[in-house]
């Protein structure tokens, strides 16, 4: 399951542009909607300082 | 596990490793090139968002500097530069910036005549005889011969602009070495399609000279054996490669490459070094979509006199590719209260946001934040303070640093990437010579 990890986050926003769902939004820090997340994990990839992971 | 041979292996294909990799690759070296991300080009890229293609990170670059790289090692460039670049808003006017004499003419009008002439008459100083030392910030300077808040407004958007520093964190020498260095390159303006167009370029050149270039390829571990590095470990969907290597260069940021060779494999010095002197410097880049052009001028306009925002810039005015149809893109750069965490990011986009609603008037009916970025810690403007000058050199003779953490003086932003990676590229000829993986 997607999991942010707040204390790496910058909030720069890459992961927002490359969500399929639309179910990412950021200001300041990220934060999902887990009604629309597909867990496709396509963020997990863009994000430039390992603040998303995929865990159990 | 698989092994890969090359000259040299480059980590991260930011703007220094795509300059680095076209510049060595055209000279016959075997490059190998990894990047973890997806894309080329770290914040130098463009990424599609509701139908409009968003930056990573640089949007305004130069023909005298970023073309003239390009055509250094033939990577086709192309740039739209606005007519005027400039305007800066004093007291809620615009006024256009003069091709030459700019902050001149904005002083000028910022202050009433005598202090006017004091500051000009101190910079001109600063500029053509000596700059002003490293240990006086910028702020410090200026009160010494201005203590009008307009003309520390204008000293506060040309700090931030490129080094996320504000004024009474930056040394008036590194101003100064940054205004030198900036007074020589001409015709800034937007690349067609976006800056990421610049780094693919780059990357095209490299393998069109043999270079390989792997993506969502993280490097886990830099190899090395008496003293050398031998080479980097990489992640593959296939599978670990060891990378063999007589040279790498990381793009990855100075703290990156020590956490990716090992602390225990460098000297303490450098290592104090780093610890006193890397710090990254951050800003906020709002991306705003209207139904409608929101500024004037088509180049950057500067704010002087805002609680954090210093430009805003109608992208689309002359590159209507980046929004879909009937819709504008504009880009809206803001500074921090404080270079250094901890933050309160929320409350800084907060103070952005009341700037953008004082200075865009049609905002609230006619536009929209398109997405707020925050730029800091592990991707921030600049990896380094500009003026904290970190050797590109590791201890460890055939490991480099290239990239915007290892800015030579005068050097901010993109350019500085370059400047780095040039540097590198000079010293990896004299020691290694090209070929030698092969045979
Ligand atoms: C929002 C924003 C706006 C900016 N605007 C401008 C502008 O308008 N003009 C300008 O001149 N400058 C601008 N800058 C500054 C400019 O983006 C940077 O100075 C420049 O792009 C830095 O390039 P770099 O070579 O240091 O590499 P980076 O872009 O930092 O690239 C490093 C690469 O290394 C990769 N990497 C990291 N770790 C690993 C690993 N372990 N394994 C494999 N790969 C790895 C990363 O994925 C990345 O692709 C801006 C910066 C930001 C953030």
């Amino acid at each position: 399951m997607l999991t942010i990890l707040p204390e790496k986050c910058v909030g720069c926003g890459m992961c927002v542009m490359v969500c399929p769902e639309e179910a990412l939004a950021v200001w300041g820090l990220v934060e999902v909607d887990r009604k629309k997340c597909t867990d496709c994990l396509t963020c997990v990839e863009y994000c430039p300082v390992e603040a998303l992971e995929d865990r159990p | 596990m698989k092994t890969h041979k090359c000259d040299v292996a480059i980590i991260g294909s930011g703007l220094g490793g795509a300059a680095a990799a076209a510049y060595l690759s055209r000279a016959g070296y075997q490059v190998l090139v990894i990047d973890r991300l997806p894309f080329v080009g770290g914040r130098c890229a463009n990424l599609d968002y509701q139908g409009f293609r968003l930056p990573t990170g640089v949007v305004w670059v130069s023909d005298g500097f970023h073309g003239q790289l390009c055509r250094d090692v033939g990577a086709s460039f192309e740039i739209r530069v606005p007519k005027p670049e400039y305007f800066y808003r004093i007291r809620g006017k615009d006024y256009e910036m003069p091709a030459k004499g700019g902050l001149r003419a904005m002083i000028a009008i910022a202050a009433e005549e005598a202090e006017a002439n004091r500051a000009m008459a101190a910079l001109k100083r600063g500029l053509s005889w000596q700059e002003p030392p490293m240990s006086i910030s910028v702020k410090a300077w200026l009160q010494q011969f201005s203590a009008d808040p307009s003309v520390l407004g204008i000293f506060e958007m040309l700090s931030t602009l490129s080094s996320g520093l504000r004024t009474f964190e930056l040394p008036a020498g590194e101003f100064f070495r940054y205004l030198m260095a900036m007074s020589a390159v001409k015709n800034y303006g937007f690349v067609p399609g976006g800056c990421g167009n610049i780094t693919e370029a780059l990357a095209g050149v490299g393998k069109a000279n043999g270079a390989e270039i792997w993506l969502r390829a993280p490097a886990r571990r830099i190899t090395q054996k008496n003293g050398l590095v031998t080479g980097v470990l990489v992640d593959t969907a296939g599978g670990q490669v060891e990378v063999q290597a007589r040279a790498v260069l990381s793009n990855a940021g100075p703290q990156a490459t020590v956490d990716l060779v090992g602390k225990e494999n460098l000297e303490k010095g450098y290592l104090g070094d780093l610890e006193q002197k890397l710090h990254a410097s951050p800003q906020i880049i709002i991306y705003v979509a209207s139904d409608r052009p929101l500024l004037e001028c088509p180049g950057l306009t500067f704010l002087t006199e805002s609680r954090r925002v210093l430009f805003m810039a109608p992208l689309t005015n002359l590159c209507p590719e980046l929004a879909p149809k009937g819709q504008h893109l504009t880009e809206v750069a803001a500074f921090l209260g404080n270079s250094l965490p901890p933050y309160n990011l929320r409350q800084e986009l907060d103070l952005a946001m009341a700037d953008i609603r004082d200075n865009l008037p049609a905002f609230d009916k006619h536009a929209r934040v398109l997405l707020a970025g925050c730029y800091h810690g592990g991707w921030p403007v600049m990896r380094c303070w500009p003026g904290n000058y970190l050797p590109q050199k590791t201890p460890i003779e055939n490991l480099y640093n290239v990239g915007d953490g290892v800015a030579p003086p005068g050097w901010w932003g993109s350019p500085s990437a370059v400047q780095s990676a040039r540097i590198v590229i000079e010293d990896v000829k004299r020691r290694i010579s090209p070929g030698e993986a092969s045979r």
